[in-house]
């Protein structure tokens, strides 16, 4: 059994060398997949689509930038959906540090952004620190913990879109794309609990199974799962993003994986058994 | 002149994210100034937001006669008083004052939204194979965790059912974690193929 030991000494280097070839080919000659959108990816579409002209609709990105490169194309997509939404009002709120620079980022990827005017269909109203108290405050009252936009460091009464809006109460639907799920749990006990708005999400992909307990407990209305997710809300809305892009490198990096989880047991138990004949 | 700026941050981006990815080899002095300069960066970006936003709602409501919001300024400097040799235990106060309040704002969500609330949605739901399945799992990794009693018998058999449940949960953790990281590096290549135009 040779074989098994030489394969349980390869170098991780290689390991990592074949993953990154692995990682760049099917971005460079994509390769066309099946999608069919799971009822998770249609209940957030059908979400947004039932909003009517003069719902107000918070979106929260607590994504930060480490999360972005993953979670990002999500937010592109959702950013675009509710754009595309006539009447329905966008407000941009960040919970996390980093976050703030990203919802210019997602605006400006997002094609029907051209059609919104700022201030009247869409505002970023900025940071907001204190975490969970913070998001309790926010809640209770906008203008207690945010006095001036995060775009312009206009006071937010200056724009229309602020006109009716005080509360947690004022808003239809919550936005919450997020890098890990305490965000989501924060959301839950402070905003979905008290005022029952509903929350819409992305957690991030290593708490999908988490995300799962509050979607089946009815207290996340509705959730991205993974990279098919996104892929899959692209093309509900007609659009090839990054996150189509990175669909057929996570089926090719996940066989990969899989592989190598194989080989890898194999090795382990040829190599135990070994010693216990020894 | 932005254009230029833009392009130079592009490739400095680009020169970071493959430094982060040369700990793959070894830990080199490249790896260490990108992890480094991440550091700083995120700490100096946090100091600049948090006087933004003591300014922004702290200071701008004191010029509009909010005199109260005075005093969350004043804790906020206590803060600093750990630094001094003598007046260190005033630094206490604030981290008692943020302590109870992130406490009571926690506590007040926590028990029905992530007690009752779950507590309900596992016992009071329509009878599928997936609720039977979930009903089973909860019950069993309870048991799991109940050191009352030796585990022999059928408390045995139920508490091995709870642990392969717990092992199901963390392989789908696991898998979930593999698929991120995985998903993460392939934001950072989009960005590399993309600034070299090697995608659209």
């Amino acid at each position: 059994m040779g074989w098994a030991k030489k394969m349980g000494e390869i170098s991780s280097k290689w390991i990592y060398i074949l993953l990154a070839i692995l990682l760049v080919i099917p971005l460079l000659v994509p390769i066309p997949l099946p999608l069919t959108p799971s009822h998770y990816t249609m209940e957030v579409y059908e979400t947004i689509e039932s909003l009517k002209p003069g719902d107000n609709v918070l979106f929260v990105i607590d994504t930060g930038t480490s999360g972005w490169p993953a979670l990002g194309p999500g937010v592109i997509a959702l950013v675009e959906h509710l754009f595309r939404k006539d009447g329905v009002k966008v407000f941009f709120v960040e919970f996390e540090s980093t976050s703030p620079p990203l919802v210019d980022r997602a605006v400006a990827a997002a094609p029907s952004a051209s059609k919104k005017k700022y201030g009247e269909d869409w505002i970023h109203l900025g940071f907001v620190a204190g975490e969970e108290t913070g998001k309790a405050s926010f809640a209770a009252d906008i203008r207690k913990v945010i006095s001036v936009d995060y775009k312009y460091g206009k006071p937010i009464d200056e724009y229309p879109i602020m006109k009716n809006v005080k509360n947690m109460n004022d808003f239809k639907l919550i936005v919450e794309p997020t890098n890990a799920i305490t965000w989501m749990e924060q959301a839950i006990r402070q905003w979905y609990t008290p005022y029952h708005v509903p929350i819409i999400s992305i957690p991030p992909f290593l708490d999908v199974p988490w995300a799962e307990n509050y979607y089946r407990a009815g207290q996340l209305k509705a959730y991205l799962a993974g990279t098919s997710g996104l892929a899959e809300y692209e093309k509900l809305l007609g659009m090839y993003g990054d996150a189509t892009r990175g669909l057929a490198v996570m089926t090719t990096t996940h066989t990969y994986a899989i592989i190598l989880f194989v080989i890898g047991n194999i090795s382990y138990f040829l190599s135990r058994r070994k010693k216990e004949v020894k | 002149m932005t254009d230029v700026l833009t392009l130079f941050g592009t490739y400095i981006a680009i020169i970071i994210t493959l430094a982060v990815y040369s700990y793959i080899i070894k830990e080199t002095d490249l790896f260490r100034f990108a992890e480094y300069s991440f550091l700083a960066t995120s700490i100096g970006w946090a100091i600049l937001l948090g006087l933004d936003t003591i300014n922004n709602v702290g200071i701008s409501a004191i010029s509009k006669g909010r005199y109260d919001y005075i005093i969350p300024i004043i804790l906020g400097l206590l803060l600093f008083t750990r630094f001094s040799g003598k007046l260190w235990y005033l630094a206490r106060y604030p981290v008692a004052f943020i302590l109870g309040v992130g406490l009571g704002v926690f506590m007040r969500g926590q028990i029905h939204a992530m007690f009752l609330q779950q507590i309900a949605a596992t016992v009071i739901t329509p009878v599928t194979v997936d609720s039977l399945i979930i009903l089973v799992g909860v019950l069993s990794v309870l048991v799991f965790f109940y050191f009352t009693r030796e585990h022999k018998g059928a408390l045995g058999y139920v508490s091995t059912l709870g642990r392969y449940f717990l092992m199901v949960g963390f392989g789908a953790t696991f898998g979930n974690t593999v698929l991120y990281r995985i998903n993460l590096a392939v934001g950072r290549i989009i960005f590399i193929l993309r600034a070299l135009g090697l995608l659209p």
